[in-house]
C-alpha cells in the first residue's frame, strides 16, 4: 500500500511540473564553469557527399561566452569565431580574418543564418532565453530506455527566432535533450536534431550532435574530442587579440 | 639580432609552431586580343608561427612570380614579435596594420603603404608591411591603439610597365627625401549599445609623391618654361571616424577621413640652390568617405553596397621664386592625395555593388562585381567562380571589364579598357 502511495506521489509530482518548471530544471542544471574541446564537422549533402571542418572551442559561463577557432579546411585555417551572449541586448559575435588581419563584427540579429554552410544555424549554437519562450508539457516517454520529458518551446513573437516550436525530448536523469525538432515559421519540419553525451567529472557533457535539415535534405554531424571542463579559463580569454592566436592543442 | 636569434633557438624545444599558406599559378589573358598580361604576382604564400606563452613571432613571406620571362623574386611581407599580457597586445617589426570599418576600401587605414601591383586583391595583399612598434589596450568596452613608425615607407608603383594600364613611364627622381621619417597613429574604439564605433589619428608623410619645386626659364614677353619638376612628400594628418551597426537585417559600415596636406619646408642649401627654382607651396584638405550597407539573402548570398567619395575641399597653393621670396602666377598642379583609399585614384564618387554565393556545399563559390563610376562615365564589372573538386584545392577562373568613354581618351576608365581580362588559376591550400 505504501508502495503504491510513494509511487502515485512521485507519478503526480513529475506530471504536476509544467513545461515551463522542466525547462527552468534544464536551464538551471549545473553545467561546467568552463569547457574546452575539438570539434569535426562533418556535413553531408542530399547525393551522401561529405566535407569535414574541424575546429577548437572553448566557453564558459554556460556557452554564453565562446571562442571557436578553425582549424581545416585549410583555407579557413586561422579564421576565429568570438561570440558574447547578453541578456539585455543583443549578442556580440565578432570574426577573425586572417587574410585581412582584421576582426570583423557580424550581424547576431540573423539568428538563422548559417554557421560556416552547415545545418547548425547561430540560433541553434545560443543559449535560449527561458523567458522568451512559452512551454506545454506533451507525454513522456521512452527512448533507448531512458524516460524523457517532452516539451514543446514555442517562442514569441518579439524573440526574432527563425522557427515557430521545437520539441524537445530531455531525459529525466542527467536533465540533458536527448532529441529535439524544429518547425520552420511556417510551421514545417525544419530540423531533426539528436544528442549524445558523457559523464565528466560530476557534469553531463555533449560529445555529440547530428542536425538534419529535413528540407534541403542536408546533415550535420559534430563530434566533440579532447573534452576538457572546470580548467580555469580566464574571462580574459574572450577578448578580441585571442581569436589572432591559436590555442595549443 | 643575434641575440634574437639565439633566443628563438633556445625556445624551439617549448614553443608550438603553426604554418600556412597557399601555392597559387595563374595566368591572365587580355579579352581584346588573347595576349596574356604579363604582370608580378604572388604564387606562393607561406605563413609561419611559432608561440612561446604569451610570446609569439609571426611571418608572412611570399615568392613573387612574373610568368615572361620566368622571374621570382622572395619577399618577407610581415615579420614581427607579439607580446599578450593580460591587459592588451605589444607588437614589433615588419607589420601589416588594418584599421576601418568598410571591406575593401578604407579611408583611414594608412599606417601602411599600398603595393599598386596588388590593388585589386582582397585584404592585406595590397599593403606593403612597414616596421613599426604597435600596442593595443582593451579596457572593458574600449580599445586603444598607438602605433610608431620610424621610416617612411612609400607606395610601390609599376613604374614602366607596359602590361599595367596606369602605369607611370618610369621611377621619377625624388629630389627631397622626408626630413621627419616618425609617424604615428592612434585609434580608439569603443562599443556603444549594439554599435562599435572608432575614431583614428595618424600623423606622416604621403604614401606618393608630389612636386615640390620646379625650374623654370622666365623671361619677359614669354611664358615661363618649366625645365624640370622636384618631387618629395607632402605632410599629412588624418583625422577618422568609423562605424558599425545593425539595422534591421541590414548591417551598416561608414568610414570617414579629414585629410589636411601641405608641402613640408625645404632644406635647401643656400649656396647650391640653382637661381631658376621656384618653390610650390600647398596646403589642401580633402574629405574621403565609405559608406557599406550588407544584406544576406535567405539563401545565404551575401550583397553589400559601397558608396565610395573622394572630395577636394579646399587647396590653396603658390609658387614663389626660393632667392627672390616674390610670388608667381604659374600654373596650379593638378592634386592627387597622397593618402587614403587607393580607389580615389580612379574616381571622385563610385558605387561598388559586390555579391557572393556558396553553392554546392561550399564546392563552389560565386563572386559578382560592378563599379560604377558616378563622376564620369565609367564602370567595372567582375565575376569570379572557384571551384573545388577536392578539399584544399580549388580551380579559379574570372572575368574583368572595364568600359569607359570612347569621347575621351584621358578617361581612366577608358585608359583601363584594354586591361580587360580574363584570369584562370590554380589554388592548393596547405
Amino acid at each position: 500500500m505504501r508502495i503504491f502511495f510513494k509511487l502515485f506521489m512521485i507519478t503526480s509530482i513529475s506530471f504536476s511540473q509544467s513545461g515551463l518548471e522542466i525547462a527552468r530544471m534544464v536551464d538551471n542544471r549545473e553545467t561546467p564553469k568552463d569547457l574546452s574541446n575539438v570539434a569535426k564537422m562533418i556535413l553531408t549533402n542530399s547525393k551522401g557527399k561529405s566535407r569535414i571542418n574541424k575546429m577548437a572551442s572553448r566557453s564558459m559561463d554556460g556557452n554564453k561566452k565562446q571562442i571557436i577557432w578553425f582549424l581545416e579546411p585549410k583555407d579557413d585555417k586561422g579564421v576565429a569565431f568570438l561570440k558574447i551572449e547578453h541578456n539585455n541586448k543583443d549578442d556580440e559575435m565578432r570574426m577573425w580574418l586572417p587574410a585581412f588581419n582584421k576582426v570583423r563584427r557580424i550581424s547576431s540579429k540573423k539568428k538563422g543564418d548559417s554557421f560556416m554552410g552547415s545545418d547548425l544555424s547561430y540560433e541553434d549554437m545560443s543559449n535560449r532565453n527561458i523567458d522568451e519562450y512559452s512551454y506545454n508539457r506533451l507525454d513522456d516517454v521512452l527512448i533507448d530506455g531512458k524516460t524523457c520529458y517532452v516539451i514543446e518551446a514555442i517562442p514569441a513573437s518579439e524573440s526574432r527566432s527563425s522557427y515557430s516550436k521545437h520539441i524537445s525530448w530531455i531525459d529525466q536523469k542527467s536533465l540533458m535533450a536527448i532529441k529535439e525538432e524544429s518547425y520552420d515559421r511556417r510551421g514545417n519540419l525544419k530540423k531533426k536534431k539528436e544528442f549524445s553525451f558523457l559523464e565528466l567529472m560530476g557534469y553531463f557533457v555533449m560529445n555529440r550532435v547530428y542536425v538534419e535539415d529535413v528540407q534541403k535534405k542536408h546533415s550535420t554531424e559534430v563530434t566533440f574530442d579532447r573534452l576538457e571542463v572546470d580548467t580555469g579559463i580566464s574571462s580574459n580569454l574572450f577578448q578580441e587579440k585571442n581569436l589572432k592566436r591559436l590555442p595549443n592543442f | 639580432m643575434r641575440k634574437i636569434i639565439l633566443a628563438l633557438f633556445i625556445s624551439f624545444p617549448v614553443a608550438q609552431f603553426n604554418y600556412s599558406g597557399e601555392i597559387n599559378p595563374h595566368v591572365m589573358t587580355r579579352t581584346s586580343n588573347k595576349t596574356q598580361i604579363n604582370l608580378p604576382y604572388r604564387i606562393v604564400s607561406l605563413n609561419l608561427g611559432m608561440t612561446m606563452g604569451k610570446v609569439d613571432f609571426k611571418m608572412a613571406t611570399a615568392l613573387e612570380h612574373r610568368n615572361s620571362p620566368s622571374e621570382s623574386a622572395f619577399d618577407i611581407r610581415e615579420a614581427y614579435f607579439a607580446y599578450y599580457p593580460n591587459w592588451g597586445e605589444v607588437k614589433v617589426g615588419k607589420q601589416i596594420h588594418a584599421w576601418g570599418a568598410a571591406d575593401g576600401n578604407n579611408p583611414t587605414d594608412n599606417i601602411n603603404a599600398y603595393d599598386y601591383y596588388y590593388l585589386f586583391d582582397g585584404g592585406t595583399g595590397k599593403k606593403v608591411g612597414n616596421f613599426s612598434f604597435s600596442s593595443k589596450l582593451y579596457y572593458e568596452s574600449f580599445q586603444l591603439e598607438g602605433i610608431l613608425t620610424p621610416k617612411h615607407e612609400i607606395n610601390r608603383f609599376p613604374y614602366g610597365e607596359k602590361d599595367y594600364p596606369l602605369s607611370i613611364p618610369e621611377k621619377p627622381t625624388i629630389e627631397y627625401p622626408v626630413e621627419n621619417d616618425l609617424e604615428i597613429g592612434f585609434r580608439v574604439q569603443t562599443t556603444i549599445g549594439e554599435s562599435d564605433l572608432g575614431f583614428s589619428f595618424i600623423n606622416g608623410n604621403d604614401r606618393s609623391p608630389s612636386v615640390l619645386s620646379a625650374n623654370v626659364t622666365v623671361q619677359d614677353g614669354i611664358p615661363p618654361v618649366i625645365n624640370k619638376l622636384n618631387l618629395g612628400y607632402r605632410s599629412t594628418t588624418m583625422w577618422g571616424l568609423d562605424l558599425v551597426t545593425f539595422f534591421g537585417d541590414f548591417t551598416i559600415r561608414m568610414e570617414s577621413a579629414f585629410f589636411l596636406t601641405k608641402t613640408p619646408l625645404l632644406k635647401l642649401k643656400v649656396f647650391t640652390v640653382p637661381l631658376d627654382l621656384y618653390e610650390y607651396q600647398e596646403e589642401i584638405n580633402y574629405f574621403q568617405s565609405v559608406l557599406q550597407v550588407e544584406y544576406s539573402t535567405p539563401s545565404d548570398i551575401t550583397l553589400s553596397f559601397q558608396l565610395i567619395n573622394n572630395q577636394l575641399r579646399n587647396q590653396s597653393s603658390e609658387w614663389y621664386h626660393t632667392y627672390g621670396n616674390e610670388l608667381v602666377k604659374f600654373t596650379k598642379m593638378d592634386f592627387q592625395p597622397g593618402m587614403g583609399t587607393p580607389f580615389a585614384m580612379l574616381s571622385d564618387k563610385a558605387l561598388l555593388i559586390s555579391s557572393k554565393g556558396v553553392l554546392m556545399d561550399d564546392h563552389l563559390e560565386i563572386n559578382g562585381n560592378i563599379m560604377m563610376n558616378l563622376d564620369d562615365k565609367g564602370q567595372m564589372i567582375g565575376m569570379k567562380i572557384g571551384y573545388s573538386p577536392l578539399i584544399n584545392w580549388k580551380i579559379e577562373a574570372g572575368i574583368t571589364i572595364f568600359s569607359g568613354d570612347e569621347n575621351n581618351p584621358e578617361n581612366k576608365f577608358t585608359r583601363m579598357e584594354d586591361f580587360s581580362n580574363s584570369t584562370l588559376g590554380l589554388v592548393y591550400n596547405f
